[in-house]
């Protein structure tokens, strides 16, 4: 490389290298003088003096230098006096280095060290290349992050000087803190009645643009050049189109703790902040999928139904789950309700009676009658037939005919239903529940053909229909391979079943035994008692444990006198004279866990007997039926009907297949999640969209809720029928809910997703402005500066155990919300386990800040403050109560505050106590709070009704990731660093970024906004001149 | 009178206000109340859909007077009133029935009161709107040049934003020299930086900045006019020196005969009478004291005078006045400490010193360079006690507020005395320990740990000699115990005050200042850099004690609402202000002492009361004064007052 510069001058501030001695500093310019490119060396007085510096820059000139090495303290703040140094003795700025000697020296750095840093810089001086300057156009538009009260004012300032502003607030309502508080020390000012105005101007600004519920994405360029990525959250509302009415949140169902009032109060899932929210636009709060709805396979909203039983809306919430599927009370009685395993509230107590609320509002449609349902207008062209009227073939009906396809299910016996109708009991699914259902169905214009068996698929092609759906179950009844199985008296369940259900007559003997463990064998055996049967047992060859049958039957069956023998299985049918006489048994027990997962269970050698029966019924299990299919279909290892996963397409090209007859016998939600499957792709096939595209649909899980704070209270039993009255009848037997347990009942749910995508809001909003499936959208604002302001956040209770959970022991902003007039409690200062009174309040400063064990070391600078205005607004409201505040050093700095604090003691008779508190415990309806009077040395034990922690102040979480966008510096907790923190106390490390309020570091409101106002001056500074001239080095 | 045609439009606020207040039973009740030509209820007046209907029925029902009733004035007056006059009605034809927060907020659970009382006001409103007079807001121009007082650190940074942001700034400093009490400091806590370091160079900025009118040794005499066109008249005070002639060689501080104490080293060292205030000076030209200068005291000394090779010495000089248009003023006089003599505690003892004396002798560039030696023997001080809240905090014996920085400083000074006197030990009397900003707790735990100080919490009660040392008494309130120390130097922590002389300045300006003469912001909260007067601003420790972050924010606060009042054409001056009616203007001139705003003068030929109409802000204490009711308030006159009190308080009469 080139070496452009040869005379290299080096002048050696004395200032920067006081700490070495003389004769090492003398060393350092003797071997600096040596450098073969050093042509001139000295040590020099202040060089930070104007005498000095016009005593260098002439020896600059005398001694015809074409390079310097400077040295000083802090080359930030000298930086811009050296370069106008070197300018005006008529170099360019290249030709000159700062050495930063004082960090180094200071540092205990040899002067060998000083002198490898000057040689470096003068070698680097001899190749500099002169850097190409680059004239930036400056954006005179400004970015303010966060719309506290710092962000608030530093928008106002630059917007009021004519400049453009956008201000990004992450909640929806820009205000900040600042109004959560009850007044405002030292003049107890009610800071709605500031705040308000400085927001209403905000909101109004003409030259402000609002974006609220946003936040920076990504931040790109320079000083003058900012590229600014915005996500502007899905709000679910349009608020191009809210109006702020308050329609929605009146009807919303969902209630949960307010942010804002510090979970004191309730908000809607759908909400403003507070009432003087700023813009006054609504926004729904959607946090995914509640596990229960995550947990059908269907994807029922359970959530949804629950919340609006919960308000009493009946019809409504029967309209939440018709939204997915249409057998609210076919499920709701005999789903095996996988939503109730996930549900939360079962961490806590026991889960929500999910399925018996589902079953509680299709009941309350018969109760009241239903109306006939409006026929869907067939929209789209393609005839679709269904094949088979079981739980699959109607929910796949049912979809398609709503996304407007003319559809006809085909089934092969007299009445739709499947298995729903010709498998389960009347006594456990009454006939005239699932008929409402099927009639629904077809009121919305699906037509059923019954009788009509579907043998050749060409045909129906030739009909005209363009796709068809396969849903014929599986019901061909399993044997059980045993000699005798033929003998007239033993009978299969479905058969039989479905002989009882057609209402056909059966005739049974006395004695009854029913061989397996599934639905199918409890439902039989129950049968069986109802038609008379003396004696029904039921044999099973694993325990009870193993049982797939639904628990409560089992139960419910035991009680009407159904025998069980447990490891027992049958090893031949006996029989006289072709009469069937009983059947012989060996016991078994239980080994190695088999694929099941369930213990594989052996027979015990030796150990048959005989049980004397008439009948038998075989429930072991069922198939699908392949000669009722066409021939061209192909099938599984297991006889199923072999499909492609997700899209169910068979090998035979727009015929698709579900439910049992692709799974073999399984759940009625999985045959309907099936059919509803199937319903998507046949969609997709008819309109020639891509049939995988996006499937399986992703599903966000809502995060887990905390359960803090949720009080214990146990499921709503379901009553059932009286064991007399149910001996020989068919009447059901579970009873199901009134409408009042009901509601008591959807009242336990936690939410877990917030909104419950009721669509309630929907039906009030005038404005049309509700739109639940609205993303989030990112924005591109280019700006000139930005202002990060994103303030503080109270430092996590949790993390001081001292103070555990206890209700009465109170965050400062929550105590802010209780002595509020406007806020949850209307000022009247209770406390919150019992609304009671609190007539003695212990204050503690220093919670968590001056602490480094148990939190942080700074002090938080306005609890001191904040804490002996509590204590005063206590004292008002409850003049004949006693305030104490425990502090360390008590802060007052600020104007009026040394005098406030005073007025608290003095006339507010508030008791200050020097000292630590060590304890603080719950003792009945007390607190106990123990401590030491470092004054008196005396160990203190209060005993009170509340308690007040003066926590310290972090920075918001949210803004390191933030910081880390805008590639400026922050400390170790998280505030950001300023560049320099007597001087630049505004600027961030990187040009252009300046920081205001609490994001910095703690302080009060004044502070903040003439911070704030500060960082605005910085800005418009910049925004003074129309571009900036960067200098960038050149690349060689 | 003529009896407008008014419409009237109640607002909703969603719930805000129909959730306690009838709205419907109001708009019964109101739109046959005589001259109401229209009325109506929207849920949002202030939407879009809300104003339209406004609109519409301006046009339709040929309106010519508006009552909107909804809330509060300050925020949606300016809405409506841009409404009206886009339909070119005169803006003040329209006013806001605020129903919100004086009707429906206070009482949210009684429906019949809520309504009630909601009729009622807007019937007063109605009233009032009757005898309203078309206004039109007076044009202000606004001259961009700015008045910054006092250059320290404050005024520089203002001084600084100002310039940056392309406005021309006046910065007058009374003192021969820019830096104020910084550039006496030796560190800084909690980074220990140098502070010539630090101030230096944005002293030199200052000096060579082209937007930037320095006059140091310059007092603000007399200050006319309003917000936007201020006039300031400067006195620039004899320095004796010809500003255009002097080189600064510094020959004539050698050659002067006379020595005196310095002010810049708090009397630890000794200045000639002409002479230079400290070596880092800007600008770096000395001035000759004419208290002291044996020239000036009957003798014929000219000594500087044959000595300066630029003939630049000039005993002929006389003070000198400049008048200066400026649109905005910055106040940033900053602070002085206590008087020492005031605390008699303390007496006057050479080893017993304060802050900024000590800040001196721990300074490198100070009369010791840098070793710390006691004043009155020159002995290296092995033991030396500080005392916090001295004359603050106390206000039977100084100032009952705390001065902020003390605690800081006093950390600080230990540290740096530590480093001078490895072996030395260091006590701190103290009451409470102010650390409470970024760095500044960590900074006292090492001072703690580091220099192995002593902090012992309590008052000290007595100070004095005992032969080489000086004893210390004082109480450990955390032991009880008693506590006697012999020092060899012992260091106050005296109040900040008020820099003297800034009352004059306040009353000059007229503007506020406080029971101890910290110039009053307008709002404590959210406009603590602005007074009370428009245009006129202030920052720094000439408000309140601070440190130096907390004064460099403030002063670029200032800044930036002067830059925010500048980016503006012209101001628009309310119109609703005093006027007098000249014929029953009896001249008696009790407005012009009521009035704050010194808006008011009496014509000398007329004797009538005239008002200032830049100036008035429209408070009306004026009109209460006036004997003969000859002083009224546009749109505000008593008739109007007491119509709307007849019609609110008809069914308690």
């Amino acid at each position: 490389m080139k070496r452009v510069m040869g005379k290299i001058g080096v002048f050696l501030c004395h200032c920067s290298l006081s700490p070495l001695k003389a004769a090492a500093a003398e060393k350092v310019i003797e071997t600096i003088s040596q450098h073969p490119a050093t042509a001139y060396a000295e040590i020099c007085q202040d060089m930070c003096l104007q005498p000095e510096l016009k005593r260098v820059e002439k020896a600059i000139r005398e001694k015809g230098l074409d390079g310097v090495v400077l040295t000083s303290c802090s080359p930030s703040l000298h930086q811009e006096s050296f370069r106008n140094l070197i300018s005006s003795a008529g170099l360019a700025p290249h030709q000159f280095e700062v050495a930063d000697l004082r960090e180094r020296v200071d540092g205990g750095i040899a002067p060998e060290k000083a002198i490898e840093v000057i040689e470096n810089l003068i070698e680097r001086l001899c190749l500099a290349q002169p850097p190409v300057t680059v004239e930036l156009p400056v954006t005179k538009k400004a970015l303010v992050i966060g719309g506290g009260v710092a962000g608030i004012q530093a928008a106002l300032d630059i917007a009021d000087a004519g400049y453009e502003v956008f201000l990004v607030e992450r909640s929806s309502s820009i205000g900040g803190h600042a109004l959560q508080y009850s007044e405002v020390f030292p003049t107890l000012d009610c800071p709605q009645c500031i705040m308000t105005p400085k927001m209403v101007e905000v909101g109004q600004h003409p030259n402000i643009r609002l974006l609220t519920y946003s936040e920076v994405e990504q931040v790109s360029g320079q000083i003058g050049s900012f590229k600014v990525l915005v996500r502007r959250k899905a709000s679910y509302v349009d608020w191009d189109k809210c109006t702020g009415c308050g329609e929605c949140p009146r009807v919303c169902p969902v209630e949960l703790d307010s942010e804002f009032d510090e979970g004191l109060s309730k908000r809607k899932a759908i909400y403003v902040p507070f009432p003087q929210a700023v813009p006054n636009k609504y926004v729904i709060d959607k946090r995914g999928y509640p596990p229960c709805r995550v947990a059908c396979p269907a994807g029922v909203n359970a959530q949804g139904y629950i919340a609006l039983v919960s308000q009493g809306k009946f019809k409504e919430a029967l309209e939440v789950v018709r939204r997915d599927m249409p057998f609210a009370g076919v499920c709701g009685r005999v789903c095996n309700h996988p939503c109730e395993v996930d549900c939360e509230r079962g961490k806590i107590d026991e889960p929500i009676a999910i399925r018996e609320l589902k079953r509680f509002i299709s009941d309350y449609e018969l109760k009241i009658g239903k109306e006939k349902a409006t026929p869907i207008e067939r929209a789209k062209e393609g005839k679709v037939a269904i094949v088979g009227s079981g739980p699959a073939g109607l929910a796949c009906a049912y979809d398609l005919v709503r996304k407007g396809y003319p559809v006809t299910v085909f089934e092969a016996l007299p009445i739709a239903g499947g298995l729903l109708r010709y498998g389960i009991p009347e006594y456990r699914l009454p006939k005239k529940v699932l008929d409402n259902e099927i009639d629904y169905i077809k009121e919305l214009g699906v037509e059923v053909k019954t009788n009509t068996p579907v043998t050749n698929l060409a045909q129906l092609f030739e009909q005209g229909y363009k796709a068809i759906f396969l849903g014929t179950g599986a019901g061909l009844s399993q044997k059980m391979g045993i000699p005798g199985e033929e003998t007239a008296g033993v009978i299969h369940a479905l058969d039989f079943l479905k002989q009882v259900n057609s209402g056909a007559k059966v005739s049974l003997g006395d004695r009854v035994a029913v061989i397996g463990g599934g639905n199918a064998a409890i439902d039989a055996a129950r049968v069986a008692l109802r038609l008379g049967a003396k004696e029904v047992a039921i044999v099973y060859r694993r325990s009870r444990g193993e049982m797939p049958a639904a628990a409560g039957e089992v139960d419910e069956g035991e009680q009407e006198g159904v025998k069980l023998h447990f490891l027992t299985a049958p090893v031949r049918v006996l029989s006289q004279d072709g009469r069937l006489t009983g059947i012989e048994c060996i016991r078994m027990e239980l080994g190695e866990p088999d694929a099941s997962g369930r213990r594989r269970p052996i027979p015990i050698k030796n150990s048959e007997f005989a049980i004397d029966v008439d009948n038998v019924i075989i429930a072991i299990g069922q198939a699908v039926d392949k000669a009722g299919l066409p021939k061209e279909l192909t099938y599984t290892d297991w006889g199923t009907v072999s499909v492609a996963p997700v899209t169910l397409e068979t090998n035979i090209p727009s015929v698709f297949a579900g439910g049992d007859v692709v799974t073999g016998p399984v759940d009625v939600i999985k045959a309907i999640a099936a059919g509803k499957e199937a319903a998507e792709s046949i969609d997709r096939y008819l309109s020639g969209t891509d049939l995988h595209r996006g499937r399986p649909k992703q599903i966000t899980k809502a995060e887990e809720l905390s359960k803090e704070g949720v009080q214990l209270r146990s499921r709503a039993e379901m009553p059932i029928l009286d064991l007399k009255q149910r001996d020989g009848s068919f009447t059901e037997v579970v009873l199901g809910f009134d409408e009042e347990t009901a509601m008591e009942e959807a009242k336990r749910c936690l939410n877990c997703a917030a909104c419950s995508e009721c669509l309630e809001c929907l039906t009030v909003c005038d404005a049309g402005a509700i739109d639940h499936e609205m993303q989030d959208e990112i924005i591109e604002v280019n700006v000139g500066s930005i202002i990060v302001a994103t303030g503080f956040e109270l430092y996590p209770r949790e993390n001081i155990h001292e103070y555990a959970d206890d209700p009465d022991i109170l965050n400062g902003i929550k105590f802010e919300r209780i002595l509020c007039p406007g806020g949850p409690t209307d000022g009247v200062v209770v406390r919150p386990s019992d609304g009671k009174t609190p007539k003695e309040v212990v204050f503690i400063s220093c919670v968590g800040s001056r602490d480094p064990e148990h939190g942080l070391p700074y002090c938080s600078r306005v609890c001191c403050m904040y804490l002996a205005k509590m204590a005063m607004l206590y004292k008002h409201a409850v003049p004949d109560g006693q305030a104490y505040v425990f502090y360390i050093d008590i802060r007052t700095s600020g104007k009026g505050y040394e005098e406030f604090v005073q007025r608290a003691v003095e006339e507010d008779g508030v008791l200050y106590l020097r000292g630590r508190v060590s304890k603080v415990f719950r003792d009945g309806e007390k607190l106990k709070v123990w401590g030491v009077d470092t004054l008196s040395g005396k160990r203190i034990e209060i005993s009170c009704d509340l308690v007040v922690l003066g926590m310290a102040m972090v920075p918001n979480p949210a803004g390191k990731e933030l910081a880390q966008k805008l590639g400026i510096l922050s400390d170790e907790y998280g505030f950001i660093t300023e560049v320099h923190p007597k001087l630049r106390p505004l600027e961030t490390t990187v040009p252009g970024i300046y920081v205001a309020g609490t994001a910095q570091g703690p302080r009060d409101i004044p502070d903040s906004v003439t911070q704030a106002s500060g960082a605005a001056s910085k800005v418009l500074a910049l925004f003074s001149s129309s571009e900036l001239i960067l200098e960038k080095v050149a690349e060689s | 009178m003529k009896r407008k045609r008014i419409g009237v439009f109640v607002c909703h606020c969603g719930l805000n206000i129909a959730g306690s207040v009838d709205v419907e039973k109001v708009v019964e009740q109101i739109q046959d109340y005589p001259g109401v030509a229209h009325a109506e209820h929207y849920i949002y007046m202030c939407s879009d859909p809300g104003q339209e209907l406004v609109r519409r029925a301006i046009r339709e029902k040929g309106l010519n007077g508006i009552v909107i009733s909804s809330c509060s004035p300050s925020l949606h007056e300016r809405t409506f009133r841009n409404l009206v006059a886009s339909e070119r009605m005169n803006p003040y034809q329209c006013e806001i029935a605020n129903i919100r927060e004086q009707c429906s907020w206070p009482h949210p659970s009684d429906r019949e009161t809520a309504t009630k009382k909601a009729v009622a006001i807007i019937k007063a409103t109605i009233e009032k709107l009757h005898r309203n007079i078309p206004l039109t807001p007076m044009v202000v121009p606004l001259t961009k040049r700015v008045l910054v007082i006092g250059a320290g650190i404050a005024g520089i940074q203002a001084a600084l934003d100002i310039a940056e942001g392309g406005y021309e700034v006046v910065l007058v400093e009374r003192a021969p020299s820019i830096g104020g009490h910084a550039t006496q400091l030796s560190g800084t806590f909690p980074t220990l930086d140098r502070v010539p370091c630090l101030v230096a160079p944005i002293m030199a900025k200052v000096a060579s900045h082209q937007n930037i009118r320095l006059y140091v040794y310059s007092e603000v005499e007399e200050v006319g006019g309003y917000v936007g066109n201020f006039q300031a008249r400067i006195r620039r005070k004899a320095s004796f020196v010809d500003e255009e002639k002097c080189n600064y060689c510094g020959l004539c501080l050698g050659s002067c005969p006379v020595t005196t104490h310095s002010e810049f080293d708090r009397g630890l060292s000794q200045r000639k009478a002409i002479y230079i205030s400290f070596p880092q000076a800007v600008p770096p030209r000395p001035v000759i004291d004419n208290q002291t200068c044996l020239h000036f005291n009957g003798d014929q000394c000219k000594a500087c005078e044959q000595i300066c090779p630029s003939q630049a010495i000039d005993f002929q000089q006389q003070d000198t006045f400049v008048e200066e248009k400026v649109g905005a003023i910055i106040v940033a006089t900053g602070y002085e400490l206590y008087p020492r003599d005031d605390i008699s505690e303390y007496a006057s003892d050479p080893d017993v010193i304060d802050g900024l004396q000590l800040e001196r002798l721990l300074s490198p560039s100070g009369p010791t360079t840098g070793e710390v030696r006691r004043p009155s023997d020159g002995k290296v001080p092995q033991q030396v006690v500080f005392i916090h809240c001295v004359g603050a905090r106390d206000p039977e014996h100084g100032v009952p507020y705390c001065s902020r920085v003390c605690c800081m400083y006093v950390a600080k000074q230990v540290m740096l005395y530590k480093r001078a006197v490895p072996n030395g030990q260091a006590y701190i009397f103290y009451m409470d320990i102010r650390s409470d900003a970024k760095g500044y707790e960590e900074f006292v735990q090492r001072v703690v740990e580091e220099a192995g100080v002593l902090y012992l919490r309590g008052r000290v009660s007595k100070v004095f000699r005992d032969g080489e040392k000086v004893r210390v008494w004082g109480v450990d309130t955390l032991t009880g115990k008693s506590i006697e120390i012999s020092a060899d130097l012992v260091v106050l922590a005296t109040a900040m005050v008020p820099n003297l002389g800034v009352k004059e300045l306040a009353r000059k300006l007229n503007i506020i200042f406080d029971e101890h003469g910290f110039i009053t912001e307008a709002h404590i909260k959210l406009r603590p850099v602005e007074t009370l007067t428009s245009g006129i601003y202030v920052a720094g420790t000439a408000q309140w004690p601070r440190d130096l972050p907390d004064t460099v924010s403030s002063a670029s606060g200032a800044a930036s609402k002067i830059l925010s009042l500048f980016s503006r054409k012209e101001l628009l001056h309310e119109p609703t202000i005093a006027v007098v009616d000249t014929e029953v203007c009896s001249g008696c001139g009790q407005c012009v002492s009521i009035c704050s705003y010194k808006a008011i003068e009496l014509d000398p030929k007329k004797r009538v009361a005239k008002v200032n109409e830049a100036v008035c802000e429209g408070c009306g204490a004026c009109a209460v004064a006036c004997p003969s009711k000859a002083m009224k308030h546009k749109n505000w006159t008593p008739r109007q007052f007491f119509e709307m009190i007849d019609v609110a308080a008809a069914e308690y009469v």
